[in-house]
């Protein structure tokens, strides 16, 4: 008992998953056990009973195979020489009522009786088969003794056999119990590691490649990404808060350069247009912010359409292409005709203007600019290739990012956003976005998944 | 804010509008604006308030904000639109996503403005919905002004007699002027309406355009038709005006 009480005096023993497990798998033996028991019992007892009758039976027929006159003799002979037992013999004369040798018979019917007799002051159950025979009815009888011995020992055997399954289904199920149980509280541990802002917590995997060290990988797969969005998202907020400090920041000291210095209505005026842009440039970093935001939440291909892609950039190229003749560039297009794909037109839209403004912001006036696609089975590669400076292949992940400026680039217009936008939009798509270079220029390559029609 | 040197300002009997807008600090400061520009401007603090004087009273034009306490500005449109009060509305949102807009679009709007705007914006897009004629020929097939003739048929363009070739953008842009000769109409507008971009093209896309319509309708020609509005945007309007 030494192992439950170990087990009761673990700190909340009784309330671990591991204990009972153990209790309901001991439980679960005892009753196999029982079960076992009564079904053993029930068959060796019967088959006892039947081999008891059996021994009767022939010991009855060879009684009464001897000659009549001898008879009396023999039974008398045979009750004295073994007066314990086991085997009792009874003859009653025709028409007497005196009964010869050492089994009382009480009864007159012959077939098989139940009788107990006293025997030195003992109880003896026996049993019993009379028989007419001529000149009289004959009766022999067995003890029980051989049955009841047997059914004691099954019993012990039973009860001792039950109870150590029962003890060893309660070990055994609570050490298996408790080797898992052990790897899930890890699990639990790390999440509340987690819980308490360690993002950085891992499940450790056994390294036996079981079910357990699966769920390992899935969740330690889950926390890398909820900690690559944390991480994102802190960055974003601190790229937020750099980037606004600085058009704040002139705002502030546009205002109190005016508000110190200020003589008259124009420069007053002046000073407040200048306020006025620097807010307006704020509030376009919000917008900008928030779409992206917007783009990335909604449900995937809600209101997609079949759009006609060839035609779409028909349509905005044919949009940029004075300002691009106007800075001295030239904007080609190779395209196929009748090329589709399901997806949000205005975003779309919005993508190819987002690439083309691109190449027009950080690229030399009179850099060329080619717009082609070819498609196969499932995709359209779509792609803006310029001849620009091109970007170092280290920066290619970079450019994606909310604010990303390359340091080539901080000395031109735009916000920093157009590129992770194009990246909110081509997520949304399905659209795989890839830089390559151009040898020389960049070439940004879209896979877009095809439509038919 | 200054107001707009566009024509038609001041018209004998003032425009009516009724402002439908919780926030206090934007009511006034719409309403100041729409004072100035010689508006005569009814304000309402939330929706019930606003379904209620809308069908008391006649307007020109009924600015709803989008978010209202009691009765939110989709219930307000759609309520009024269900009484038949056909009255133009401009929607004003902090939500300025594409799904939002046509969400106010279908519920009945007019025009969709999303916060924040600047009030030129605002101004233009009333003044564009206000003198929007009642009964206008759904479909007219010629536009005209001065010595400016559109063809909508036959999909072409005559000044002065003359014949001027423009691409298919520039055909919509001078179409839309033409529709509003007269207004104000801002860069938003023309991008939403011309181009039906969603988002603010950070190159000089609008700019471009209107500079090679103005080459094409007015290099060889005395009068200027298409003017900027400083800080406000364009208005095509009679070279007498």
């Amino acid at each position: 008992m030494s192992l439950v009480t170990a087990i009761l005096n673990r700190e909340n023993g009784t309330k671990t998953a591991a204990f009972r497990t153990g209790v309901g798998l001991a439980l679960v033996f005892g009753v196999i056990a029982l079960i076992l028991f009564v079904i053993t019992w029930f068959a060796v007892r019967n088959y006892v009973e039947q081999q008891l009758q059996q021994n009767v039976k022939e010991e009855a027929a060879e009684i009464a195979g001897v000659p009549a006159a001898r008879r009396a003799q023999v039974i008398t002979r045979l009750a004295s020489q073994k007066p314990d037992g086991p085997y009792f013999y009874g003859y009653r004369p025709k028409g007497s009522d005196t009964t010869l040798g050492n089994l009382p018979m009480h009864y007159t019917q012959p077939g098989w009786h139940s009788v107990s007799i006293q025997v030195d002051g003992r109880r003896v159950e026996l049993l019993a088969k009379a028989v007419d025979i001529p000149g009289g009815m004959l009766a022999v009888a067995r003890n029980r003794n051989s049955e009841d011995a047997l059914e004691d020992i099954l019993q012990g055997a039973f009860v001792a056999a039950g109870l150590l399954s029962m003890l060893l289904a309660l070990a055994a199920g609570w050490f298996t119990a408790r080797r898992y149980l052990v790897r899930i509280e890890q699990v639990s541990e790390s999440a509340t590691r987690i819980a308490d802002g360690d993002l950085t917590a891992r499940i450790q995997p056994s390294g036996k490649d079981d079910e357990f060290d699966r769920l390992a990988y899935a969740l330690n797969s889950m926390l890398e990404r909820i900690q690559q969005l944390m991480e994102g998202m802190r960055q974003v907020s601190s790229d937020i808060a750099h980037d606004l400090r600085t058009p704040l920041t002139h705002l502030r000291q546009n205002l109190e350069q005016v508000m110190l210095q200020g003589e008259d209505l124009p420069s007053y005026q002046r000073a407040v247009e200048k306020a006025v842009l620097d807010v307006d440039r704020v509030l376009e970093t919000f917008a900008a912010l928030l779409r992206i935001a917007r783009i990335e939440s909604q449900p995937l291909r809600t209101a997609f359409q079949t759009i006609d892609l060839t035609d779409l950039v028909v349509t905005v190229v044919d949009d940029y292409k004075p300002v691009f003749e106007d800075q001295g560039r030239k904007l080609r297009v190779e395209l196929l005709p009748c090329v589709y794909c399901l997806g949000d037109r205005a975003l779309l839209l919005q993508l190819l203007a987002n690439l083309l403004e691109n190449t027009l912001n950080h690229t030399p006036e009179g850099t060329p600019v080619t717009v082609s696609f070819h498609i196969d089975d499932t995709h359209i590669h779509l792609s803006v290739t310029d001849r620009g400076p091109g970007i170092d292949p280290a920066y290619h992940d970079y450019v994606f990012r909310r604010f990303a400026r390359l340091d080539t680039a901080r000395s031109m217009p735009g916000s920093g956003l157009g590129m992770a936008m194009v990246a909110a939009i081509s997520e949304r798509h399905g659209i795989k976005i890839r830089l390559l270079d151009a040898a020389p220029g960049l070439r940004v390559s879209l896979q877009i998944p095809r439509a038919f029609v | 804010m200054r107001a707009q040197s566009c024509p038609n300002e001041h018209v004998a009997e003032p425009m009516r509008i009724l402002l439908i807008e919780d926030d206090a600090e934007t009511r006034r400061y719409i309403q100041r604006g729409l004072d100035e520009l010689g508006y005569a401007v009814t304000c309402a603090a939330n929706g019930a308030e606003g379904v209620m004087l809308a069908s008391e009273l006649e307007h020109d034009v009924i600015v709803l904000d989008r978010l209202l306490p009691r009765l939110d500005g989709l219930s307000v449109l759609k309520a009024l639109r269900s009484a038949q009060i056909n009255t133009p509305v401009l929607m004003l949102t902090a939500l300025a996503e594409v799904e939002a807009r046509v969400e106010g679009i279908e519920a009945g709007a007019d025009d969709y403005l999303s916060k924040p705007f600047a009030f030129t914006e605002l101004a233009a897009r009333i003044g564009a919905l206000a003198r929007r004629p009642p009964l206008r020929d759904p479909t007219p097939t010629r536009l005209r002004l001065a010595d400016l003739e559109m063809d909508l048929l036959r999909r072409e363009v005559h000044r002065g007699g003359e014949l001027i070739d423009l691409q298919p953008r520039e055909f919509k842009l001078l179409e839309y002027f033409l529709r509003n000769a007269g207004r104000v109409v801002t860069r938003t507008m023309l991008l939403e309406q011309v181009w039906d971009y969603h988002f603010d093209p950070k190159t000089s896309v609008v700019e471009t355009h209107i500079s090679r319509l103005r080459g094409k309708i007015e290099r060889n020609f005395q009068s200027q038709l298409l003017h900027t509005v400083r800080g406000a945007g364009y208005c095509l309007k009679e070279p007498d005006e």
